[in-house]
């Protein structure tokens, strides 16, 4: 009887672990104003198997973009560095310290009802012909691409997406 | 050469006029300002416990400028936890029914402008001690400078300016009032001292039964603080019973009990082309209160691209009609309406929509009526006339914040 026990209590983790990686978002309207590689990310993962552009009329979105927010330190930084980059017509960087951040949400018609946010404070020394150039780097894309995938398993045992989750099953079945 | 100089001179002038204005955030323990100070003696935080209510509304607000989702509500909220968590000992945000002990109620009504280069935050506030008697009403503005492309210094500066001004006056004039105060249950605060005189939103809703419960589009109430219908000409607080978003439904209690109401069809499938009758209260405030019936088709069994468990018809509706029935020939519920297409969106790609309104299916309505154990009806319980009986079934909900 133990010993039964024992290996019931041993199985514990490995099914805790299996239900995690079976939850798959239900079929959901992908809204992403970061970049392609955002979509190349989400589609390795099976958890988004059912997630595309083209579906306009799904209740469920799902939704990433990014902010940069000004610091005051790298206000200053940006403005000093910009006038001497630009006395010397270019040959001195500019330098820029903004935070970063980056947001995935998931919505049920309109009502967010989860939410994930990271920031990275990112300081970078660009040329002067460049400056107006938004496109991330590629560190920061690697960054993106860690923090989706910290988020793919937040969502996976996030309780408001499960609970939508059994609701969406029990209204419309599986998918 | 010349191409490298043009450039650094167009840099030059982006950073000196663009960046110049750069804004960030007031710090975060700032209490008092040049324009608003503490009279001697008053030390900080006070030793009271206060609940604050601003409409969900502007909490919520976010928009998106130049490809930058901005989220004035967010700077909001968080201006407000950082400004009272200085000058009280405990805050927390109002919520109706919710256990929680206060001294002082604060209702805040914000407005915010553009002015030049500068957001303008104008607030309303009054507040009332734990028993809803008013103390203190007040209009304080504030201003903050922006950021071109990320707004969110300035609405919190704006917003925390205007709200430490209100709050300045209000402990430099009250101070020794406010010491006699004491904490107690808000849990049945009177919501209509908070909300405004007029409606911030308006729907329509159907009875479904002879308990008097009524069904309607989640939309509708999400933001209210506090829902009223209007039956016979009488005016009820209705609370929420039970709500879906991801079906876009919600059943609100009267608890009044109701002869007519509607029946819920007993077909399995949506008759596609078969005859619609929609009764609601659309474009409140513009229109006087009175039902408005339209009729169509059911065009469609199915909706958008991906959805599910929606159709299409063709009765005409308005801003108001969300919530409404599609009562059929027969006197039977065949839908709820929720929602049209975007015509300004289709109208910038040259495509002008015509009658395409959205709907969620009789089938999924009954299930979301079992799944909450909220009665209702397959059979004809009156000789009245469809029509008559939409007519008599349905209700004009305000949504007050």
């Amino acid at each position: 009887m133990k010993a039964l026990l024992y290996f019931l209590l041993l199985l514990l983790p490995f099914s805790a672990y299996s239900a995690s990686n079976s939850v798959v978002l239900p079929p959901a309207n992908l809204i992403n104003v970061i970049d392609d590689f955002v979509v190349d990310a989400l589609n390795k993962d099976s958890f988004y198997q059912h997630l595309d552009k083209g579906v306009p009329g799904t209740p469920i979105r799902f939704v990433t973009y990014v902010e940069r927010v000004q610091t005051s330190g790298g206000f200053a930084a940006e403005t000093t560095s910009g006038l001497l980059a630009a006395s010397t017509l270019g040959l001195v960087p500019i330098l820029r310290n903004k935070d970063f951040k980056v947001v995935f949400r998931v919505l049920a018609n309109g009502k967010i009802i989860t939410e994930y946010e990271y920031v990275k404070n990112v300081t970078d020394a660009t040329s002067l012909y460049t400056f107006q150039n938004t496109e991330l780097s590629d560190d920061l894309k690697i960054w993106v691409v860690d923090v989706l995938n910290q988020t793919t398993q937040k969502l996976k045992r996030d309780k408001a997406l499960l609970d939508l989750i059994a609701e969406y099953k029990y209204y419309y079945g599986d998918y | 050469m010349r191409r490298a100089i043009f450039i650094s001179l167009a840099c030059v002038l982006s950073l000196v006029l663009g960046g110049c204005n750069s804004t960030t955030r007031i710090q975060e323990n700032t209490v008092t300002n040049k324009e608003h100070k503490l009279a001697p003696g008053i030390t900080l935080p006070l030793k009271q416990d206060v609940a604050v209510y601003i409409p969900a509304s502007f909490l919520k607000t976010e928009f998106v400028l130049r490809g930058n989702i901005q989220k004035p509500g967010k700077a909001l909220t968080e201006a407000t936890e950082s400004l009272f968590n200085n000058y009280y000992s405990a805050f927390s945000w109002f919520e109706p029914g919710k256990r929680d002990k206060a001294s002082l109620v604060f209702k805040i009504h914000p407005k915010w402008e553009a002015d030049g280069n500068k957001i303008v935050s104008k607030m309303t506030f009054t507040i009332f001690d734990r028993d809803g008697n008013t103390l203190y009403s007040d209009v304080s503005t504030g201003k903050s400078t922006f950021n071109r492309d990320q707004l969110d210094a300035g609405f919190y500066n704006a917003s925390y300016t205007s709200m430490l001004g209100m709050l300045v006056n209000f402990t430099n004039k009250h101070s020794e009032e406010i010491k006699q105060l004491r904490s107690g249950d808000i849990s049945h605060f009177d919501l209509e001292k908070l909300i405004d005189d007029k409606p911030k939103s308006t729907g329509t809703g159907f009875f479904v039964n002879k308990q008097g419960d009524i069904v309607t589009a989640a939309h509708v109430i999400n933001q209210c603080l506090l829902a009223k219908v209007k039956v016979d000409d009488k005016e009820f607080i209705v609370s929420p019973n039970a709500q879906s978003n991801l079906l876009d439904l919600a059943v609100i209690s009267s608890n009044t009990p109701r002869q007519y109401y509607l029946n819920q069809t007993s077909a399995e499938s949506l008759p596609l082309g078969s005859k619609i009758t929609l009764v609601s209260y659309p474009l409140n405030g513009l229109l006087e209160t009175s039902p408005n019936i339209t009729f169509g088709n059911i065009t469609s069994v199915k909706g958008l691209a991906g959805s599910k468990g929606i159709f299409q018809f063709s009765a005409p509706i308005q801003p108001g009609s969300s919530g409404g029935a599609l009562v059929s020939e027969q006197g039977e519920v065949m839908g709820v309406t929720t929602s049209t297409l975007n015509v300004a969106s289709l109208v910038k790609r040259g495509v002008i929509p015509q009658n395409v309104n959205f709907a969620t299916s009789p089938q999924i309505l009954k299930k979301f009526l079992k799944k909450n154990s909220i009665p209702f009806s397959t059979r004809k319980n009156t000789k009245l006339s469809p029509t008559e009986l939409a007519l008599k079934s349905a209700t004009p909900i305000a949504c007050y914040q």
